[in-house]
């Protein structure tokens, strides 16, 4: 940090009791507390009082944005205005949530992780699913070890669940491993980064992260995990519930649901899983220094089969092994399993039921997907006498040999059965 | 870029540079290749120089005068002493030939088994040939597997090439139960879990290398396309064992090791002796059973699975121990200097268990006689081969030759060699 080089905490809060606490700490672990400055879009509800910044405001490395909660319009937004409105000539970005703890020096660390990437000739974004603290219980309550962004599972809708991961090796490493996702709340870049990828107000939550990473990863930026802990995060749900923003909008009456059904349906474009001419991805779109397909293989993802390689299921650090051959690459992705399940309510005849199970075996018994049919669906079987009637479809390595409709009544246990071979 | 180290064992080989050239003209990236080569050469052998590489930062050459040449095991352990953590691993002998951007072809063959959650794949198999002089015309555009043909009495799987029929319907590297020597492209690691074996001689590289990679936790594929050829009939080329004197006693204490290796003897104490191999043993990842059951073979009783003799891919699908089957397969070879006739109509040939009773019988009619003497003229020996199944294992042979105009003439016994 030899050129007093600055970097602006990018902290989107909404109505967070945790935001002057993450400011505290941030400052008072920085090795360099004159070169942090901040960007806050403040969005508050005047009774809550605990998330004052007053003492803040005279101080030149602060900037905020102070906006009513009722007319916040979900977090892309918030960080659009962040990067747009709040962000000067500061040399890096460090884009947060709004409630964090910091490591000592960790100015000093991301900086240096930073450099040495860049110095290897990448141009690097270091991202992180960050290890939880404890706002009840800090320092006590942190997680010891660091995490890695991973796939989950495909949504119906074409975006990815991504899901936390134990950064596995992390302890032998020297140097961050590279990572197929950002995440929204922990990205530390050069400023130029948040200037050129900007956040689309559009994106309403979900699919906020699949959005920046593909949009990054084609404007040439390459993605890291930091490899040792240096900032914590909170979820905050809980000490929060009730208050949060999509608690306000419910409140409020407005329509999450179609709002983010056209943030998905934007994404699917964005991906080109689906065309819509209506919708219009300027200043939002891929970038042309890489295409949509490096993506896909730098990260063993197929959007339009939304398919996977085993070898991104079982968490092996990107770039996945690189198949030059389209058609060769297009078959190393498990299969898409379709099934149209059918159970008769006439070999069901029981009452009594309580669940009917119906799973997908190998040839050896195993199991490879199985599920419940409860509730409504299980009324109607047994009310209105209504079959059981659903495309089953799901990811497998081996295609199942058979499939299995299993009845269970608490009083008889497990009861009838049917079984039908899968040619 | 990803750096391949190159294994290359050449014996008085004049392929050896026109297999280099091929080598490194057709690959993608040469400049990524380090080639290694032992090179058994002799100073009267104008053929196989490598002026040309000597001073090429790529290459690494072992110069082994032929006299002191050991096999290709030993040579093939000796380049792999100069193995420094290249990425990739190729080898194979020294006349091939490699089709336009092999390298690039080969790894994404790898890559794509690694995608697909292989952690450790190996891509190997015989090769189809060409011939040095009709190349590459010559050349046979198919793909071709290797499976076992039998146990050799010594307890060495005999393996042998086979057309893969409708390759072209392939669309991916296909799993396979053995390696072949003269082709192998994986990670560089496999260098130093399965590092090459300079006890072994001949027969008994292969086999003992599948298993010892499986059970290192290698998972076996063949290309599916013919990327690179090999040339099999070496009409006229000096080979190690033309030159050596002593290969016999080699392929016996070969064979020996290979029956260490895969637990084939009675020992008491088989993990001890498992241990005593080190890393020339078999691997930690998967037991013998599994390999055993992977491939359809059983090398205690020397059984082949029926899946394996119908050249089913593996892993064995069928029941694994009812599937079992006991394949005798016996070359019984008889000194023409002993069968002096010139009218022999009928051979009477059986073979016979420890007691001395026939356990199985064959005669070979006139048209067999006559075939038998005119295959090979110049060889010393006849080769009557016999084929059968049954659970007990022959231990002797008999044959009785009858003449026209002698009637029936000494009978011919030896025993068969199981060491």
């Amino acid at each position: 940090m030899s050129k007093k080089e600055t970097i602006l905490l990018h902290l989107p809060a909404y109505r967070d009791p945790e935001l002057v606490p993450t400011i505290k700490d941030a400052l008072a672990n920085a090795k360099y507390p004159k070169r942090i400055h901040f960007g806050i879009c403040r969005q508050f509800n005047p009774e809550d009082e605990f998330d004052n910044v007053d003492e803040f405001r005279d101080d030149k490395r602060f900037h905020i944005m102070d906006v009513p909660y009722k007319e916040a319009q979900g977090l892309p937004w918030a960080r659009a205005q962040i990067n747009e409105k709040l962000l000067t000539d500061q040399d890096y970005i460090l884009q947060l949530d709004s409630h964090h703890r910091f490591v000592e020096n960790w100015d000093e660390i991301l900086i240096e992780m930073h450099n040495g990437l860049e110095e290897k000739g990448y141009k690097p974004i270091l991202a992180g699913y960050l290890p939880l603290y404890d706002p009840f219980n800090d320092p006590a309550g942190r997680t010891p070890e660091p995490w890695q962004q991973t796939f989950a599972s495909f949504y119906p809708h074409g975006t990815i669940f991504i899901q936390p991961n134990l950064l596995h090796g992390w302890q032998d490493m020297t140097e961050p491993p590279m990572s197929r996702f950002l995440s929204g709340h922990f990205c530390f870049a050069r400023s130029e980064w948040a200037r050129e990828i900007k956040h689309d107000p559009d994106i309403y939550f979900s699919g906020e992260e699949l959005n920046l990473t593909v949009r990054s990863y084609t404007h040439g930026y390459d993605m890291f995990h930091p490899h040792k802990l240096v900032i914590w995060h909170s979820t905050m749900r809980e000490e929060r519930s009730g208050m949060l923003k999509w608690d306000d909008d419910s409140r409020n009456g407005i329509d999450f649901n179609r709002k983010q059904d056209y943030a998905r349906k934007k994404i699917r474009v964005m991906l080109r899983t689906e065309e819509d001419p209506t919708i219009d991805l300027t200043g939002y779109d891929l970038g042309t220094v890489r295409t949509l397909r490096d993506y896909e293989k730098y990260a063993g993802i197929h959007f339009k089969k939304k398919a996977i390689q085993k070898y991104t299921l079982d968490h092996n650090y990107p770039p996945n092994p690189y198949v030059h051959d389209d058609e060769l690459w297009e078959r190393t992705f498990m299969e898409s399993f379709y099934y149209l399940v059918t159970v008769f309510r006439q070999n069901f005849p029981g009452n009594d039921y309580k669940h009917v199970l119906v799973a997908f075996d190998d040839e050896q018994g195993l199991s490879i997907n199985s599920r419940f049919i409860e509730g409504l669906q299980l009324k109607n079987f047994i009310e209105k006498g209504e079959n059981i009637h659903y495309e089953a479809m799901f990811l497998v390595d081996k295609k199942p040999s058979r499939v299995v409709y299993w009845a269970y009544s608490e009083e008889r246990g497990w009861c009838e059965r049917v079984e039908h071979k899968i040619p | 870029m990803a750096k391949i180290f190159v294994s290359i064992a050449s014996y008085r080989d004049p392929e050896l540079l026109p297999t280099l050239e091929s080598l490194l003209s057709n690959a993608t990236n040469p400049q990524d290749l380090i080639v290694c080569i032992a090179w058994q050469h002799a100073e009267e052998d104008t053929w196989d120089t490598l002026e040309q590489y000597k001073d090429d930062p790529r290459f690494k050459i072992i110069d082994i005068p032929y006299q002191e040449a050991k096999g290709v095991c030993d040579a093939r352990h000796q380049i792999q002493q100069l193995y420094n953590g290249e990425d990739l691993y190729l080898q194979f002998d020294s006349h091939h030939r490699f089709s336009k951007d092999w390298d690039t072809t080969l790894k994404d063959y790898l890559n794509f088994l690694i995608a697909k959650g292989h952690k450790k794949p190996i891509l190997s198999s015989y090769l189809p040939g060409y011939f040095p002089k009709n190349d590459p015309d010559g050349r046979n555009i198919e793909v071709w597997g290797l499976n076992i043909d039998r146990f050799m009495p010594a307890g060495v799987p005999f393996l042998r090439p086979y057309h893969v029929e409708k390759w072209g319907d392939l669309k991916e590297p296909f799993p396979t139960r053995f390696l072949s020597g003269h082709f192998i492209f994986t990670v560089g690691q496999f260098v130093k879990e399965v590092p090459y074996d300079p006890h072994l001689y001949f027969h008994g590289e292969e086999s003992s290398l599948a298993g010892r990679a499986f059970t290192s936790g290698y998972d076996l594929f063949a290309p599916h396309k013919p990327i690179v050829w090999h040339e099999y009939t070496r009409e006229g080329k000096v080979k190690h064992w033309d030159d050596s004197q002593d290969w016999a006693d080699r392929d016996k204490a070969s064979y020996a090791r290979f029956r260490k290796i895969f637990d084939m003897d009675d020992v008491p104490c088989s993990p001890c002796q498992r241990n005593a191999l080190g890393l020339f043993g078999l691997g930690y990842e998967r037991t013998l059973e599994e390999y055993e059951k992977y491939a359809g073979l059983k090398f205690k009783t020397r059984q082949i699975h029926q899946e394996t003799i119908n050249y089913a891919l593996p892993p064995v699908k069928s029941d694994y121990e009812s599937g079992l089957a006991t394949k005798h397969k016996v070359c019984i070879d008889v000194y023409k200097g002993s069968l002096p006739e010139t009218d022999y109509d009928n051979f009477v040939i059986a073979l016979l268990n420890e007691k001395g009773e026939d356990v199985y019988r064959q005669d070979a009619d006139s048209n067999e006689v006559k075939a038998l003497f005119s295959s090979i003229p110049d060889d010393k020996f006849i080769h009557i081969w016999r084929e059968y199944e049954s659970a007990t294992r022959p231990f002797k042979w008999r044959v009785w030759p009858h003449s026209i105009s002698k009637g029936w003439c000494d009978k011919i016994e030896n025993n068969i060699g199981y060491e």
